[in-house]
């Protein structure tokens, strides 16, 4: 029906018309229906094909354009969560630079810090559901004194026995200060090389406040399984680790073997509990690119698998080669490492382990119903791999030993005062 | 034209030009609309919220950062990694302990070594302020033990140069020129490590950096290095007893800022090799 009201009052006029007449008044009939234009009045419509598919054609390119560019903006994480898509294939869309670590999980491995407590299987759990009357070691803790266990000279740790089950923590870090200081000869020469090389090659001014060698981390080890005598194996690849043991009641730890890269120590043994102690320079030389891909005996550095999640792992995965490099090498390193570690204990690396870079609390076995009381470092000796010098008291008159220690060397070893590593520059009419 | 087909032309030349712009003259157009949020931001802040900047001095050698390496060659008011006198010690540990000092664990010797170097290197700078240098600082040294188990420092003196250095500011096209040349030597044997050789050394080098720099308007003696050979025990003995067996083997390297329509790397190291050794 057309809404040209001209024609209306066209068609009402010669009804009138009929009426006057006394006519019969023609029937209304619709007029013929006719597609008009948008735009011209009462212009026949045309068909535009050619316009109107162009048209279509830049809408949708717009639209698409901006689709993909909107797309590409949106955060990573809301379009993995949109798209539902797997991580791996979610790592190669974000690109290696833009897998970050976090604060729980770093490039080679998860991070658990205090108050939360690693374990083998599962989530962190809160350490209140562990322990109770909980008093943290730190920095200021007293110790009452040292006992040394003597190093393991020749790679021959004792084996477990049928009886006995072997659990082991691996690590890099501990998550709180230890009480001590403790370095050789070696180390505090190195330590001194590296603060020298600071400032003769890399222009550095010499500071001996902040570059202390000595320092030690300690990790709670929470074990609940009474199931059998426990063979315990703490291992770690970075600055010593004092290991704080904390049974369960009914918990009963035969054997230590403590493998560590520095000199380490245990806390709260039980009375018939002995100690072993392997230091990885004794056997293995210090690590380099490729070195310890090869299997070896007493191949005792305690490499950790790379897992999927380590952020090292997941920039492999997104196409970094230095990464994939890296964890190539973690992973042969591993494979090196497990074979000792089988040949000396009778059991994979990974069975009953808490493997993870740093922790501050650690539990082996089950979580226990109720918690048990924890044991606190202050007040009991610590079993000690002794070195050239060592250091216990308060954190401060530690590190006033250890830098006066650093201090007298480096003095002999210029030959003079600190102030010759860089000497002041000299004008010619100074001459 | 209908008013249509005008609507029509309109609505494509909407819809049209952004993302051709977009596509053709994207970054033109990024620099064109930060430019006007620029000048919307200065025109606010400056006129209301902020005081007047302190004045920060004009660098009047801001130009030379246009180019990788020219300030560092050519700023003459500071000692840059530009310009070094590389230097060299081949020690026993006997040597590399004061006389009379008790020999230390032999962990403790790459220690002493590297903590000594700074102290030890220092005075090689005499000869430079004798020679190439206003000002001279001992700016990296590194030590090794080699295979002989003797210990060989290696610094790097900094200096400040006693000559011009030429205006590099008038070069049109400029590029940066390096070449290096071995400094030729009398006689069969390599002249002694002595002060005397290496302040004749370095006073050749630079010799030659002047003439350089009459050609092509600037130079810049960038490094000079002072190599210690020591002769074999089998060579001291054809050899007048008392001979030095340090011997100095000394390499100019010379840096000029020269039009590259002109002059390549190529011409410039054949121009340093026949002025060094022009037989």
């Amino acid at each position: 029906m057309s809404d040209d009201r001209r024609q209306q009052d066209f068609a009402s006029r010669l009804n009138r018309i009929a009426h006057e007449r006394g006519e019969e008044p023609p029937m209304p009939t619709d007029p013929p229906r006719r597609e008009t234009s948008d735009f011209n009045y009462n212009a026949a419509q045309e068909r535009h094909p050619v316009r109107n598919t162009l048209i279509w054609m830049i809408v949708l390119a717009g639209l698409g354009t901006g689709g993909y560019f909107g797309w590409k903006a949106l955060p990573p994480d809301f379009v993995a969560l949109v798209s539902g898509s797997d991580a791996e294939s979610d790592d190669l869309a974000l690109g290696p630079e833009n897998i970050l670590e976090t604060d729980t999980m770093s490039l080679e491995g998860p991070i658990v810090t205090s108050p939360l407590v690693a374990q083998a299987d599962g989530a962190p759990l809160d350490l209140n559901l562990v322990v109770s009357n909980a008093s943290l070691t730190n920095g200021e803790t007293q110790i009452t004194d040292l006992i040394p266990i003597v190093r393991n000279a020749r790679c021959t740790l004792r084996a477990p026995s049928d009886a006995e089950k072997v659990m082991g923590v691996r690590i890099e870090n501990g998550g709180m200060t230890a009480p001590i200081h403790a370095l050789s000869n070696a180390q505090l020469a190195a330590q001194l090389l590296e603060n020298v090389r600071a400032v003769t090659q890399d222009g550095e001014d010499y500071a001996n406040d902040n570059r202390l060698g000595g320092s030690k981390s300690s990790v709670d080890v929470f074990l609940t399984d009474t199931s059998t005598p426990i063979y315990l194996v703490l291992q770690n690849m970075g600055p010593g680790v004092i290991w704080n043991l904390h049974a369960a009641p009914d918990v009963t730890v035969v054997h230590v073997a403590l493998i560590g890269s520095d000199f380490s120590g245990v806390a709260n043994k039980q009375t018939d509990t002995t100690i072993e102690a392997v230091l990885v320079g004794d056997f293995v030389p210090p690590h380099q690119y490729g070195a310890d891909d090869a299997l070896r005996d007493c191949m005792v550095r305690p490499w950790r698998n790379p897992q999927p999640d380590w952020i090292g792992a997941r920039k492999a995965t997104a196409g970094d080669l230095s990464y994939q490099n890296q964890m190539y090498s973690y992973t042969k390193g591993y494979e090196a490492y497990n074979r000792w570690y089988t040949g000396a204990f009778g059991v994979d690396a990974g069975l009953n382990t808490v493997s993870l870079r740093d922790a501050a609390h650690v539990l082996l076995g089950p979580v226990p119903a109720n918690p048990f009381d924890y044991s606190e470092m202050a007040g009991q000796p610590l079993h000690m791999m002794p070195t050239d010098h060592m250091f216990t008291g308060s954190q401060a008159s530690r590190e006033t030993a250890v830098a006066q220690l650093q201090n007298s060397l480096l003095t002999a070893a210029i030959g003079g005062d600190v102030g010759a590593l860089n000497p002041p520059a000299m004008e010619r009419n100074s001459q | 034209m209908s008013g249509g087909k005008i609507s029509f032309v309109i609505f494509l030349l909407i819809l049209g030009l952004p993302i051709a712009g977009l596509n053709y003259l994207g970054a033109d157009i990024t620099k064109w609309t930060s430019a006007i949020a620029e000048s919307g931001i200065t025109g606010v802040s400056g006129s209301e919220t902020e005081t007047p900047a302190a004045e920060i001095p004009e660098d009047s050698l801001a130009w030379m950062d246009a180019v990788p390496g020219l300030r560092a060659s050519f700023v003459t008011d500071e000692i840059t990694p530009g310009r070094y006198v590389g230097v060299h010690e081949i020690l026993t540990t006997e040597e590399l302990l004061n006389a009379g000092e008790a020999q230390p664990d032999s962990a403790l010797l790459e220690l002493y070594a590297a903590a000594r170097a700074p102290a030890r290197l220092a005075p090689y700078c005499a000869d430079i302020l004798e020679t190439v240098g206003l000002v001279c600082d001992v700016i990296r040294t590194e030590t090794f033990q080699n295979r002989q188990g003797k210990w060989e420092i290696r610094g790097q003196l900094g200096y400040i140069p006693a000559a011009p250095l030429g205006d590099a500011s008038v070069v049109e096209n400029g590029q940066l020129l390096n070449a290096r040349a071995v400094l030729p030597q009398t006689g069969d044997l390599l002249p002694p490590n002595d002060p005397a050789t290496r302040t004749a050394m370095l006073t050749q080098a630079q010799d030659f950096c002047d003439q350089l720099r009459a050609q092509f308007g600037n130079c810049v003696l960038s490094r000079v290095n002072l190599e210690v050979h020591e002769l074999w025990i089998t060579d001291l003995e054809a050899l007048p007893a008392g001979t030095n067996p340090q011997r100095l083997e000394t390499t100019a390297y010379f840096t000029v800022f020269a039009d590259q329509t002109v002059l390549d790397a190529t011409g410039f190291a054949e121009i340093v090799a026949t002025l060094v050794n022009p037989g």
